[in-house]
């Protein structure tokens, strides 16, 4: 799975979370709708589509959409 | 309040608050002030907050806990119920506040609620946010809660009026709420336990 499949997959995934259209500039930071509960949402959306499983310290370390590309990006390389 | 009320959890517990607990207290509603902005300040001083919770304990029907992990006793953050009103069958959640990166966020919301209804048996429970403080609020309303008003200049932070937000969990809406935030509570647990 290259970036672009990366970028477009998240995309889906953060936008029905959030429940609005997103792009790859989000963060949590500024996206007042990115809480508590729909951060572990996102971050279990993201476990079952790309079939990774974040540690307990990198599950609070997502805090963006670049974020999470770059570490799904490496994980694909490897 | 002096009391016994301990709930456990999946990943997490609710311990009665100790004097004991005086330095947490004051580390973790001070140490970040970007994250404690939205609540009410205390000092810095351990021996006051030991003096504060010496009057807590002689308040009635009010509940203040500690957020514990249950697995390493490691305390994750705080949470309370207060200001009852007994006519009206409902209280106030509040003074919640966790350690930076802490998961206890979803499972703390979901023990408060169960010691409302399932322990305390009230009719309903409010909390009141910070009107700026936009991630609760949507927290708050990601969980199903109802909004049932803006409070203007409800908070006095410092020498400034803000306002509140006021949401509401009824004994009606308590299982909507409660299976919305079991699930991603057993979810997060789950990640606690080694892998197999």
């Amino acid at each position: 799975m290259n970036r672009t499949d990366i970028d477009r997959e998240l995309t889906e995934i953060c936008g029905a979370i959030l429940g609005h259209p997103v792009d790859n500039t989000l963060t949590r930071a500024g996206e007042d709708t990115w809480d508590s509960l729909k951060h572990i949402q996102i971050i279990f959306a993201v476990e079952e589509k790309f079939g990774v499983r974040f540690t307990e310290e990198e599950i609070p370390q997502m805090d963006s959409f670049a974020r999470f590309a770059d570490y799904l990006e490496q994980r694909h390389a490897t | 309040m002096r009391h016994d009320l301990r709930l456990d959890g999946y990943a997490f517990t609710l311990r009665p608050v100790t004097l004991e607990d005086a330095p947490f207290i004051v580390e973790v509603r001070t140490s970040d002030p970007k994250r404690v902005r939205y609540l009410h300040p205390i000092s810095p001083d351990v021996e006051q907050q030991r003096a504060w919770l010496n009057r807590y304990f002689d308040r009635p029907d009010e509940y203040y806990w500690v957020v514990e992990r249950m697995n390493s006793k490691e305390r994750e953050g705080l949470i309370a119920i207060y200001n009852f009103d007994a006519n009206h069958r409902t209280a106030e959640w509040g003074r919640w506040v966790l350690r930076p990166g802490s998961l206890a966020a979803v499972e703390s919301a979901l023990l408060v609620y169960r010691a409302v209804f399932e322990r305390l048996k009230l009719d309903s429970v409010y909390c009141m946010t910070v009107a700026e403080n936009l991630p609760v609020i949507s927290f708050h309303d990601s969980c199903g809660l109802s909004r049932a008003g803006l409070l203007q200049g409800h908070f006095q932070l410092g020498d400034r009026k803000h306002d509140g937000v006021k949401h509401v969990c009824s004994r009606q809406s308590w299982p909507v709420v409660d299976q919305q935030l079991e699930t991603q509570a057993q979810a997060i647990a789950r990640r606690f336990q080694p892998p197999a």
